[in-house]
């Protein structure tokens, strides 16, 4: 007898307040006719106007019939009606709420059913009805219903219910920043759906004890609907929290593929740049510090910087800059003679902005930084910059550092793309003066590779199109060489080498390795492969250099050609390796010889290369 | 169910009610045998209400609990109303239908229920059945609730202060027909009210509040030997807020 | 029913309301305002109309009938008795004693002595068979 009497109940009461708000229904109506009399819109533009309609009339009657069905009648104390019947809590619940749904459904297919057919236009499947649609329309309803019982029942629990919604949603978004500053993409569907399914959950429970509990009083149902609704969403944002703060806790044995890496001149300690692979979510990567024999480690920061961080030349710190492209960005120093490596943060005396550019003086006792429209040198450790002069604006500017501890960084005038002069800017902090020293003559979107101790740059003009080589003294900028002339070359690499030698990939019917003395003159030229490719070259380990071939339609492979720097000739070449130091995310930063042989292989494994073996030793990652 | 489980239709054992720290009721207990009709009298702010909401399920007490055809009322609320009609003090029904609509409505709420006796009710009371509730006089709508209350043959009735508000016309329909169903069925009755004068004849039992206490609970032919006196000086007596009170 | 207000019921009262309108019927078929033979109304509409618990009605119609004052007819409703109440002699006096007794006590009660209250009692007597064609006040 029950069920079938409480069933009933439950559409007797649906039906009452369907019948009461059928107005909402002829609204609908008039608005579906918007789009097709109003005169002045045009066409093509109706669908689009229905849609935008439909959308706004779906939230107005989720708004409307959420707030009303089960609030006027509690706040108005009707409810007795409906609760001195033999119906149980949830005919009366469930009649009221199935009427909002019903209603929000009709009028927003009233609006819509119209441009679907004329616009061409399809209703969305069912994945996006599971993820977006149901939840959301649960959660707006069920929200817009706490919120109206909450209001009209002028309690002071309300003022509870606002704290712990602040508390709760500030949990939430410094939870979702931080994940963002890590690569995950906190906003997506894996987000946003089980956020919706949440919220959804939680109103409902907390409208279902309302009226299982707080039945026909108001004071009551408010009191019993919130502690349901955060017993509910507490957990779900602290969860979050802690899984948020779990996911950054990334380590080397959670590292998947491997973005790039560099070695400290001496010793087991590199910097890897690395993707997380499930369970941690798509887009987490990380850069971290680790000691390949011991397998200690520290987290440095996500891993999204361009900038290589600096070992001081005796590795007994790295100096790394977290946070480059936010608005804060930290300096922090790690030492690494003790054990376990300590962490510390030194004064970065800098105005806020982008670091685009970071050196550290060979005795690792000053500090270069360039900046979006500032250059600045400092000692490390200390408060104040000893040197600043202003950049010209927008470009990605390496810094470094010569022997005697003065800074170079070239300077744009004028819109770097096009036809112009760089300055060289020389940063002193011996005598705290910074100078512009040089000039240099560029077809216009200029490339530049500073050699050791800034004695040379060299600088690639126009890499989009017909690009040319020139190098320069580093410190007058005058003109040593055109190594490459405008059209010989597709494409153009430079790196300099240990010795001060300038190794140069041209790509364009093939790949051809030159390499030239300091006053550019060619030492060897190599063809390195008969077709075209986008390479880079590195100088891996002492007298080697690495010629990465990447090749387009093959996924992430990647092949390296091993080439003895003094004697210009193929040692082998590598399948499914690519050389660690340069990470196409970082292609314009500066990249200097690194010892470590390190590569990354066709999984994302980081792996030693023996160059004179073949051996290959994987030290993290791969899938 | 079994009669003998059952006990009596209407107890309240021990019920508190205390919001915070006012205490609106303390420790009230009575009964009310089956085919009773039991006046509860009490002022404004004695408790009769939150009693009363109480007595149908509808509120918790603080401690005690109310107790319906040997149930807990808060508990088995929806299998209880089956048996028992309520009539609200503040009208509540749904303020857009008319009459006629009420009735439908109401009907499917309950398992049993008797339309045509119900229009025939409405039809005694000259309620116009298409006008919407809210526009209905308040006598008007005291008489669609009592309607609404009784169309499922209740065994308890519940009535709250049932005449407040009402011209004597209206008054004496409410009695008029909460006779006839004693008369009919022997329905067991609770009501709360002022009006002393109407229920001196029909309560068989007298109960009365001070302060949420229950300070008076006998048949009404007892305490009028006791007292021998009309009702409304035994309550302005046994009420008034300078204590004393019983002789 | 008209004569329902005749019979004097005043639920403020101090005597029992069942009581009342046992009394308040008595008095009505003794003063003539109610014939032998007439229907009384049912003990719904009579408790309608004087808007007291049925209950109460029933048990004055059960006493009055058990004194046969009332007789019931099945399947045909309550009527006044044709017939005197046939009641044995000891019922009957038993019955004027108790009667005379609370009068006695009430007349007492007031400080009046025997002559006034024969006095009063010859002046109801009148006042009953006087009005015979139906006394309402």
């Amino acid at each position: 007898m029950s069920e079938r009497v409480a069933v009933r109940g439950l559409m007797a009461v649906a039906a009452r307040e369907v019948s009461e708000r059928i107005a909402l229904l002829g609204l609908a109506v008039v608005v579906a006719a918007v789009p097709f009399l109003a005169p002045w819109i045009g066409i093509g533009d109706r669908p689009l106007l229905g849609v935008l309609l439909g959308v706004v009339m779906v939230l107005a009657a989720a708004v409307l019939t959420g707030s009303s069905v089960i609030a006027s009648d509690l706040a108005e104390r009707r409810l007795g009606f409906f609760f001195s019947r033999p119906v149980p809590w949830w005919s009366i619940w469930g009649g009221k709420m199935l009427a909002a749904f019903v209603l929000t459904f009709v009028a927003g297919a009233i609006v819509l059913g119209p441009s679907a057919a004329v616009g061409d236009w399809r209703l969305p499947g069912g994945g996006w009805w599971v993820r977006i649609g149901v939840p959301g329309l649960i959660a707006v309803i069920g929200t817009v219903n706490v919120l109206a019982v909450g209001y009209r029942a002028r309690s002071l629990w309300f003022a509870a219910d606002l704290a712990m919604t602040g508390a709760l949603v500030w949990i939430v978004i410094r939870t979702s920043r931080g994940l963002m500053t890590w690569g995950v993409w906190a906003i997506s569907y894996e987000f946003i759906t089980p956020a919706l399914w949440a919220l959804a959950a939680a109103v409902t429970v907390a409208g279902a004890a309302q009226m299982a509990r707080g039945r026909a009083d108001i004071t009551p149902s408010h009191r019993v609907m919130s502690i349901a609704l955060w017993a509910v969403l507490t957990p779900v944002a602290l969860g979050y929290a802690a899984w948020g703060t779990w996911v950054q806790r990334m380590g080397p044995a959670d590292v998947r593929s491997v973005l790039s890496a560099w070695s400290a001149p001496k010793g087991s300690w590199i910097v890897v740049t690395g993707r997380a692979g499930w369970p941690r979510p798509e887009g987490l990567s990380a850069t971290l510090l680790v000691n390949t024999s011991t397998q200690q480690f520290r987290r440095l920061g996500p891993g999204f910087s361009p900038l290589r961080p600096p070992f001081t030349s005796d590795a007994m710190r790295a100096v790394w800059v977290s946070d480059p492209f936010g608005q804060k960005p930290r300096l922090t120093v790690a030492d690494l003679g003790s054990g376990e490596p300590a962490l510390t943060d030194v004064p970065l005396p800098v105005p806020p902005g982008s670091v685009r550019g970071f050196a550290l003086s060979p005795d690792g006792r000053q500090a270069a930084i360039a900046q979006d429209a500032l250059a600045t040198v400092f000692a490390l450790g200390s408060q104040q910059a000893s040197v600043t002069f202003p950049l010209g604006s927008g470009r990605l500017s390496a810094i470094v550092f010569d022997v005697v501890g003065r800074a170079h960084v070239l300077s744009a005038r004028q819109d770097f793309l096009l036809p112009g002069t760089l300055d060289i800017l020389v940063l002193d902090p011996a005598t705290r003066k910074g100078s512009v020293t040089g000039h240099i003559d560029t077809r216009g979107n200029p490339l530049e590779v500073w050699g050791p101790g800034g004695e040379r740059v060299a600088v690639v003009h126009r890499q989009e199109r017909r690009p040319s080589l020139t190098l320069h003294d580093g410190t007058t900028g005058a003109l040593v060489a055109t190594l490459v002339p405008e059209g010989r070359a597709g494409r153009i690499a430079a790196t300099f080498l240990r010795d001060g030698r300038l190794a140069v990939v041209e790509s364009g019917s093939g790949v051809i390795l030159r390499v030239f003395s300091a006053e550019g003159a060619e030492s060897w030229s190599l063809d390195v492969s008969p077709t075209y490719s986008v390479t880079r070259a590195t100088e891996v380990a002492p007298g080697v250099i690495a010629v990465e071939l990447s090749f387009r339609g093959r996924g992430s492979r990647s092949d390296t050609v091993l080439v003895d720097e003094t004697a210009g000739r193929v040692i082998r070449r590598e399948n499914g390796l690519r050389p660690a130091a340069s990470s196409w995310f970082a292609w314009r930063a500066q990249a200097g010889p690194d010892d470590g042989s390190l590569f990354v292989d066709d999984r994302g494994a980081l792996v030693r290369l023996d160059i004179v073996t073949g051996a290959r030793q994987v030290l993290l990652g791969g899938s | 169910m079994n009669a003998g489980t059952e006990g009596v239709p209407l107890s309240c054992e021990h019920l508190s009610i205390r919001y915070g720290g006012t205490r609106v009721l303390e420790d009230v207990s009575f009964s009310v045998p089956s085919g009773c009709v039991y006046a509860l009298l009490g002022r404004n702010g004695a408790g009769k209400s939150s009693l009363v909401r109480c007595l149908v399920g509808q509120q918790r007490a603080t401690s005690g609990r109310a107790v319906l055809f040997g149930r807990d009322v808060w508990r088995d609320r929806a299998a209880l109303m089956a048996r028992v009609g309520v009539v609200p003090e503040e009208p509540d029904a749904p303020p857009e239908l008319s009459p006629a609509r009420l009735v439908a409505l109401t009907g499917r709420l309950y398992p049993r229920w008797d339309e045509a006796a119900t229009r025939e009710r409405l039809r005694r009371f000259a309620i116009p059945m298409e006008t919407r509730f809210a526009r209905l006089s308040k006598g008007q709508k005291g008489a669609v609730q009592l309607a609404l209350a009784l169309g499922h043959a209740p065994e308890l009735m519940i009535l709250d202060d049932p005449t407040l508000g009402l011209d004597v016309v209206a008054r004496d329909q409410v009695f008029s027909e909460v006779i006839g169903e004693l008369a009919d069925r022997g329905t067991t009755i609770l009501i709360t009210t002022h009006d002393l004068a109407a229920i001196e004849g029909i309560a068989d039992r007298v109960g009365m509040l001070r302060e949420g206490r229950l300070v008076l609970d006998e048949s009404l032919e007892a305490v009028k030997e006791r007292y021998a006196l009309p009702l409304e000086r035994i309550f302005a007596d046994v009420t008034s807020a300078s204590a004393g009170g019983a002789r | 029913m008209s004569w329902a207000r005749s019979l004097h019921v005043d639920p403020s009262a101090a005597a029992p309301l069942w009581s009342q309108i046992e009394d308040g019927v008595r008095r009505l078929v003794a003063s003539g305002g109610l014939a032998t033979g007439t229907a009384v109304p049912s003990v719904r509409d009579l408790a309608r109309d004087l808007r007291v618990n049925p209950a109460t009605v029933s048990k004055a119609y059960q006493r009055l009938a058990d004194a046969g004052v009332l007789e019931v007819r099945r399947g045909d409703g309550t009527y006044v008795s044709t017939t005197a109440p046939s009641v044995s002699r000891g019922q009957r006096s038993r019955a004027l004693r108790e009667a005379a007794l609370r009068y006695a006590s009430v007349a007492a009660t007031f400080g009046a002595d025997r002559e006034e209250a024969l006095d009063e009692l010859r002046a109801a007597w009148s006042e009953l068979t006087r009005g015979r064609k139906g006394d309402l006040a």
